[in-house]
Formats: C-alpha cells, sequence, structure tokens
C-alpha cells in the first residue's frame, strides 16, 4: 500500500513540475494557417503578456482593460486579421510617438504608419494585407522584443 | 588469454576514439515553455541537462528560450523560433554543423579553436548564413526575410538561393527578403536611416533641423550618424544630390504620405 502511494505521489509530482508545452503547441497550428482569424490575434497578444487565454469574450475584456482594444472597434472573431487591426492593437499597447498623424488621428491606417516608423512593419506593406499565422507570429516576436527594451 | 583480452580492449579503444564520436548537443538551460520533437509529433518538453541528437527539432513558445551547446559552440534559442539541427559532425580537425531556422531568431557563439577547423551553417528559407568563428545572430520571418549581422570582431558570410553571397562584418548586416532576387545593399540601411547634420562630427541629433531623426517621418535613429554637414552651409540648397565633405552620394529617402 505504501508503495503504491509512493508511486502515485512521484507520478502527480512529475506532472506538477513538468512544462507545459500546450501555447507552444498552439504556436506552431497557427503557424500553419493562411490566413489568421482576430480571435488569433487578440489569443497571441495575451500570450505575449504572458497571461493565459480564457475564452474570446474575457480576453477580450482583457485587453479592453488594459486599452489595447476599445469597447467601440467592434472587431468580429472570426474575421481576418488585417494588418492595421494589428497595429492598431500595438500602437496603443507600446503607445507609440514617431507618427503625427497617429497622434492626432488614432485609427488603423495611421497606426500602421507608426510601426513602419518604429520598424515594427514594412513600408512595402499594406494595412490592408490579411495576416498569416507566420506573419502574425513574426509580428508579435517583434512586439516581445520592444516590451523588454 | 589475459592478452588476447587486453589487446581486443584497447583495440576497441582506438577504433572508437577515432571516430565522430565527440559530437554533442546538451541543453544548457531552459526558460519557459520550450517543446521539441523527434517523430511526427510535438510531445515533449526540453529540459536541462539533456543531450539531444541530429534530426531534432526545437520549438519556443512566448517570452521563451533556451540555451544548447553543440560541440562547445553556445546556440542561443530565442522566442517564438522553430529550428532543426540537421547535422552535427566533430573529429579532431573538423566540426560541422547544420541548423534550419524555420522562423524565429537565433545567437550563436562559435568557439576559434587552433586545431580543429569550425564550419557552422544556419539555413532559412530564403539564404544561408556560415560562419567559422564568431558571436553572431540571424533572423527569419516571412515577411522581413532573413537578417544576420555579427556582435564581434568575426564576419559571417550570407548567401541566397540565387547563389549571390555577401560576407559581412563590422556593424552592417545581410538582408534577404522573400520578394528579392538581391540581397539588400550593405549601405541601404545606414544611408536610409542614419541621416543628420550638424557643424562639427560627433554629431548631437538635437541640433539638426530639416532632417531631424525624431520627426514623425525619420523616426529611427538606432545608429550613430555617418554623414555631417559641413558649417555655415545654405540650407537652401539641400537637394537629393548631397555633398558630404569631400565625395558627392545620392540619398534615399522613403516618404509616407497620408
Amino acid at each position: 500500500m505504501k508503495y503504491r502511494f509512493c508511486i502515485i505521489l512521484i507520478l502527480l509530482s512529475v506532472s506538477i513540475f513538468a512544462q507545459n508545452i500546450d501555447p507552444v503547441l498552439w504556436i506552431n497550428n497557427l503557424a500553419g494557417k493562411k490566413t489568421a482569424t482576430f480571435e488569433d490575434a487578440v489569443n497571441m497578444y495575451i500570450l505575449t503578456l504572458e497571461k493565459k487565454p480564457a475564452g474570446f469574450a474575457r480576453n477580450v475584456k482583457l485587453l479592453e482593460d488594459m486599452k489595447i482594444l476599445s469597447k467601440t472597434d467592434n472587431f468580429k472573431k472570426d474575421k481576418p486579421a488585417y494588418r492595421g487591426t494589428v497595429a492598431l492593437m500595438i500602437a496603443r499597447h507600446l503607445k507609440l510617438r514617431d507618427s503625427l498623424f497617429y497622434r492626432m488621428i488614432r485609427v488603423r491606417r495611421y497606426a500602421f504608419r507608426a510601426c513602419i516608423a518604429d520598424g515594427i512593419m514594412g513600408y512595402d506593406e499594406s494595412e490592408w494585407d490579411k495576416l498569416s499565422g507566420e506573419e502574425l507570429i513574426e509580428i508579435m516576436a517583434l512586439v516581445s522584443d520592444r516590451m523588454e527594451d | 588469454m589475459n592478452k588476447i583480452l587486453l589487446s581486443v580492449t584497447v583495440f576497441c579503444i582506438f577504433l572508437f576514439t577515432a571516430s565522430t564520436t565527440f559530437a554533442e548537443i546538451k541543453v544548457v538551460s531552459v526558460k519557459g515553455h520550450v517543446a521539441y520533437k523527434t517523430g511526427p509529433t510535438w510531445r515533449k518538453p526540453l529540459q536541462r541537462g539533456m543531450k539531444l541528437r541530429e534530426g531534432i527539432k526545437i520549438s519556443t513558445g512566448v517570452r521563451s528560450s533556451a540555451v544548447l551547446n553543440i560541440n562547445g559552440n553556445i546556440v542561443t534559442i530565442k522566442p517564438l523560433t522553430m529550428m532543426k539541427i540537421y547535422s552535427n559532425k566533430l573529429t579532431k580537425k573538423n566540426s560541422r554543423t547544420r541548423i534550419g531556422l524555420r522562423r524565429g531568431s537565433l545567437r550563436t557563439k562559435i568557439k576559434r579553436r587552433k586545431n580543429i577547423r569550425t564550419s557552422f551553417k544556419v539555413s532559412t528559407p530564403v539564404a544561408t548564413s556560415s560562419v567559422r568563428g564568431t558571436d553572431w545572430s540571424i533572423f527569419y520571418g516571412p515577411g522581413r526575410g532573413m537578417i544576420t549581422y555579427v556582435h564581434d570582431t568575426g564576419a559571417v558570410e550570407g548567401e541566397n538561393w540565387n547563389g549571390i553571397s555577401r560576407t559581412i562584418g563590422g556593424r552592417l548586416r545581410f538582408h534577404q527578403k522573400p520578394t528579392s532576387p538581391l540581397p539588400e545593399e550593405l549601405l541601404a540601411r545606414i544611408m536610409n536611416k542614419s541621416f543628420g547634420f550638424g557643424n562639427q562630427p560627433g554629431l548631437n541629433p538635437r541640433n539638426t533641423d530639416l532632417f531631424n531623426p525624431r520627426n514623425p517621418i525619420i523616426g529611427d535613429l538606432d545608429l550613430q550618424p555617418v554623414i555631417y554637414w559641413p558649417r555655415n552651409h545654405n540650407l537652401n540648397s539641400i537637394g537629393l544630390n548631397g555633398f558630404f565633405n569631400t565625395i558627392s552620394g545620392t540619398v534615399v529617402i522613403n516618404i509616407l504620405w497620408p
């Protein structure tokens, strides 16, 4: 009995201290998508902030509390993640200042310009590009670097 | 009988030490969520102290990283990276490592050894980067392409799939975009972004006027200015062909219309 109890205890402790690779698996699945959705962008942002994704509605609420999303945005969950939409989230989060027009008019178009000025996006891209999974991951990697600066 | 056994043992030792048995891939440290696979599915987390084999794929999560020791060379796998170790061979005279970078970035410190010729090559979907002995970084993403640069006094060779290669060092970088048949010009980044003028070398950006690196259009000054304007020059005569002390050059400015 004691022997069995010890084995169960050891197995449980191994599972408790084992690294959780679910975020890595989710990111690898996202990389295989030709078009990422707005929900994917929200999930990716939550992971970048080192928080646990907890359903689309809760994730959006969390980002609204952090002023990365606004209640007036009304972006649809299953719609493609446009570069401009992600740029707007990034510009609000990182408080980008390198675009005069973004400082005056805080819309996706000028948020995209602000991201170009900050080196997060390229000048030969468009705010209407639909992001693939890999492109979304690439952008969030740059955002993650900026957060550490 | 003892003599025969001793001879066989000594022969076996010579046989195995003459081959590539010292090639080693060891996990030095892991931070955050890092997974690896040797088969078709991702199942297992990478752990410190593990010894890995050729053919292994490693993937890191957000704000996660791993450090590997490959034949004495230190490879840091940065966040949101996926890479594969294709081959790793080490003999008494040669060290040869081949890595594939699917996305993300790596920083590698290659040990310089007198008696061993080291070849360390990283391949991406658009170009490859190879080095003999230096501290360097490589990045790949589907939008930006491949970027590689050194951190110390060594040199890195970048070569795209059209066979066009560049050897870079110092503060230059090799940049191959996915949509371009040629690598970016080595000085393109410096000429496009580090532009300012003042009345003395060692330029202070706050003294600039027309091309203020902090204005909304040109907002990036991550390199020290390399061009300065002579004192008392007439500002109205600025054109796209500028005169920089005794040489002339062409400046490319990308204007983003709102």
